[in-house]
């Protein structure tokens, strides 16, 4: 009963020293025992003769054994300890703006250039990522868009000839 | 012995040097620097796309063109990653780490010159090297069988998880989620398709490109911009020396003579190549070379080492496909194809029915080096003085470039999107102080380890000793255990001193 109180009191003062290394193990484990999970499904065999699953298996469960280590390691019983300052600099405001320019401007080229053809879809990837940088003026990016639409077609299509859509569908 | 070898290098620059030879070379070389350099495209697409051309040329011709192209990849491969951190190839990812922060102490011109300098120097002594021992080295490469490549292998990537700055554990989760996304695609033994979801586009398994331009590309470019986002400053960066110090150049001798020794070995072996070469070549530097501390934050030895090793295993790679005919990678592969075309056999006798090929060959590499670094060195001012350009003007210019070089992999709009995911899966890593070196190693191993370990297992009838009982095996293990203690001993050293209990 006691050694019951002992081990309560204990997890009591299970606190979170490293919040990223608990992050980081939390994605080890899932993705270890997703990839696991999935290498389940197919044929496993045995060691003399492996089956697809099986490299796989072992693979996710050792990734995900390595997340629950990491987890551990983020945990500390001396909640008394913590680090003082925190792990990250000091806190400024993690603009959302280029995570969501960058991302989305790649995807509106991956979206269009099929039917836009090169130039049209280089010089919308710059537009828009362009507007990543509050300073970067929209002549200016213009001006760019311009400049790598032309120089990217001259490179990728003429010089090293591959083969790509330049000009929208339709038109040639 | 020694006139044989007088006569032989004396037929070989009769071939290498006449005029067309000399052409076709030049043009290799020039070709794959530029393939090097933009991200996306590799040595393998471009080869392949100009077979068709040299069908027309004589073999020496043909092989001399193709061959400066694969090489003149390495040297551009690592332009683009010292300067702007993206591997251009998957053996220019190791020279990134130094190379980079080189390039960000302003000194990318010494970077530059110094991989330049670096590979040539390999270039020679490999040249040399094959000259000289071609013949042995060939037998040298068929002592290792399944179970040696996969204790290689796992050398390579222990060698990786340790070099790697931060935590033990998040670099070797790294190198198995990289090896599992290596596993992605269509299983070559069994048929099965791994992981795909159903999807079409990844029956061929995940793209190094994708991958390496996400993780790196993608994910570096958002981060740099949110730095700047918040705090407003306009981002040149500052470029003082074009050129390595004095100090420099006594700093690179031993790196190189190291690289080059290593890189010429592992080259031989056939799929080993200039990756593993590279990321060997910088666990070694970590371990032996005097300034070791400086690594990852900018020293030469980190960008010179790896150059070196990548450029000497490019050279020796084709040891096994010419005396063997064992293509040790798809661009051998490919050049294989090439020679059958005109009637060429690989093989042993093509010392003796062809040698002013293989001799012609082997001279022309050594001038495809020198004309390599004839092109780059005056190039590093032009390379260099990009970086003065502000990044405003600069990341959506690498971004067109990154999705445009990965759209042509396989006109697919797919592989662009898988770029983005693994831009986002790099965002998280950069975030979470991860390193992600060790997911491209482990991706570009992971298929190979399955089949070694698969054969091995499957000869030795699903022993798991046969790993330990072979003696090169075992060494290579044990070097493994050896790298892997000598990482975490300080880290659990560390740990203990947090984890001691207060007395009473």
């Amino acid at each position: 009963m006691a050694v019951l109180n002992a081990a309560v009191a204990r997890a009591r003062r299970l606190t979170i020293h490293k919040p990223k290394n608990a992050w980081v193990g939390l994605f080890y484990l899932v993705t270890g025992l997703l990839f696991a999970g999935v290498a389940r499904t197919y044929a496993l065999g045995s060691a003399r003769s492996m089956g697809a699953g099986y490299f796989p298996f072992a693979l996710g469960c050792i990734l995900a054994g390595l997340g629950l280590l990491l987890i551990g390691t983020s945990l500390s019983l001396h909640p008394e300890r913590r680090p003082a300052a925190p792990q990250a600099a000091p806190r400024v405001r993690t603009p959302a703006w280029p995570f969501l320019l960058v991302t989305g401007s790649l995807a509106l080229f991956a979206a269009t250039i099929d039917t836009l053809g090169l130039f049209l879809s280089v010089v919308l990837l710059i537009l828009v990522s362009s507007r990543a940088d509050p300073a970067f003026s929209w002549w200016r990016a213009g001006v760019a868009a311009l400049v790598v639409a032309t120089g990217a077609c001259l490179l990728f299509v003429v010089a090293l000839g591959l083969q790509m859509p330049v000009w929208p569908q339709g038109l040639s | 012995m020694s006139a044989d070898f007088l006569a032989h290098l004396q037929l070989g620059a009769s071939t290498a040097f006449t005029f067309q030879n000399l052409g076709y070379a030049f043009i290799g070389c020039l070709t794959g620097t530029v393939i090097g350099v933009l991200p996306g495209l590799g040595p393998l697409v471009t080869i392949a796309m100009l077979l068709p051309i040299t069908y027309g040329l004589d073999p020496t011709s043909a092989l001399i063109m193709l061959a400066s192209i694969y090489y003149g990849a390495q040297y551009g491969g690592s332009t683009t990653a010292i300067l702007v951190n993206l591997p251009g190839e998957a053996s220019s990812a190791i020279t990134l780490i130094d190379g980079h922060q080189m390039a960000r102490q302003g000194r990318a011109g010494p970077a530059l010159a110094g991989a330049a300098i670096g590979s040539f120097c390999a270039g020679c002594v490999g040249t040399l090297l094959i000259a000289l021992f071609a013949v042995p080295m060939a037998s040298l490469a068929l002592a290792f069988t399944s179970p040696e490549y996969f204790s290689l292998m796992l050398l390579g990537l222990i060698g990786a998880v340790s070099l790697s700055s931060g935590s033990l554990l998040h670099a070797l989760g790294m190198v198995v989620l990289g090896l599992l996304l290596g596993l992605v695609g269509v299983d070559v033994n069994s048929g099965t398709a791994r992981f795909t979801a159903g999807s079409p586009h990844l029956m061929e398994g995940v793209e190094f490109a994708c991958l390496a331009m996400g993780v790196f590309g993608m994910a570096e470019i958002i981060v740099t911009l949110e730095r700047h986002h918040a705090s407003r400053e306009s981002f040149i960066a500052k470029v003082s020396s074009l050129w390595p110090t004095r100090e420099d150049m006594r700093r690179m001798v031993a790196p190189t003579l190291r690289g080059t020794a290593l890189g010429s070995v592992l080259g031989l072996l056939p799929g080993a190549g200039a990756t593993i070469a590279a990321f060997t070549a910088y666990s070694l530097e970590k371990q032996v070379s005097r300034h070791a501390r400086e690594l990852g934050s900018g020293a030469i030895e980190g960008v010179v080492a790896p150059e070196a090793a990548n450029n000497a295993a490019a050279q020796t790679n084709f040891i096994p496909l010419l005396t063997l005919g064992i293509p040790g990678s798809a661009v051998m592969a490919l050049l294989v194809g090439a020679m059958m075309i005109h009637d060429i056999q690989p093989g042993p006798q093509i010392l003796s029915q062809h040698p002013q090929l293989f001799w012609g060959l082997i001279v022309s590499m050594w001038v495809g080096n020198l004309m390599l670094v004839v092109l780059n060195l005056p190039l590093v001012g032009l390379w260099a003085s990009l970086l003065k350009v502000p990044y405003r003007y600069l990341f959506p210019a690498i971004l067109a470039v990154c999705a445009i070089g990965i759209y042509s992999l396989q006109g697919s709009a797919f592989d662009i999107y898988q770029m983005l995911a693994f831009g986002v899966l790099g965002y998280f890593l950069i975030k979470m102080d991860v390193p992600a070196v060790a997911l491209l190693m482990g991706f570009v191993m992971g298929p190979m380890m399955e089949e070694s370990f698969r054969r091995a297992l499957v000869v030795s009838g699903g022993d798991l000793s046969v790993f330990i009982e072979r003696p090169i095996s075992l060494g290579l293990l044990l070097a493994s255990a050896v790298l892997l203690l000598a990482a975490v001993v300080p880290a659990v050293r560390q740990r203990r001193g947090l984890l001691e209990e207060p007395e009473g």
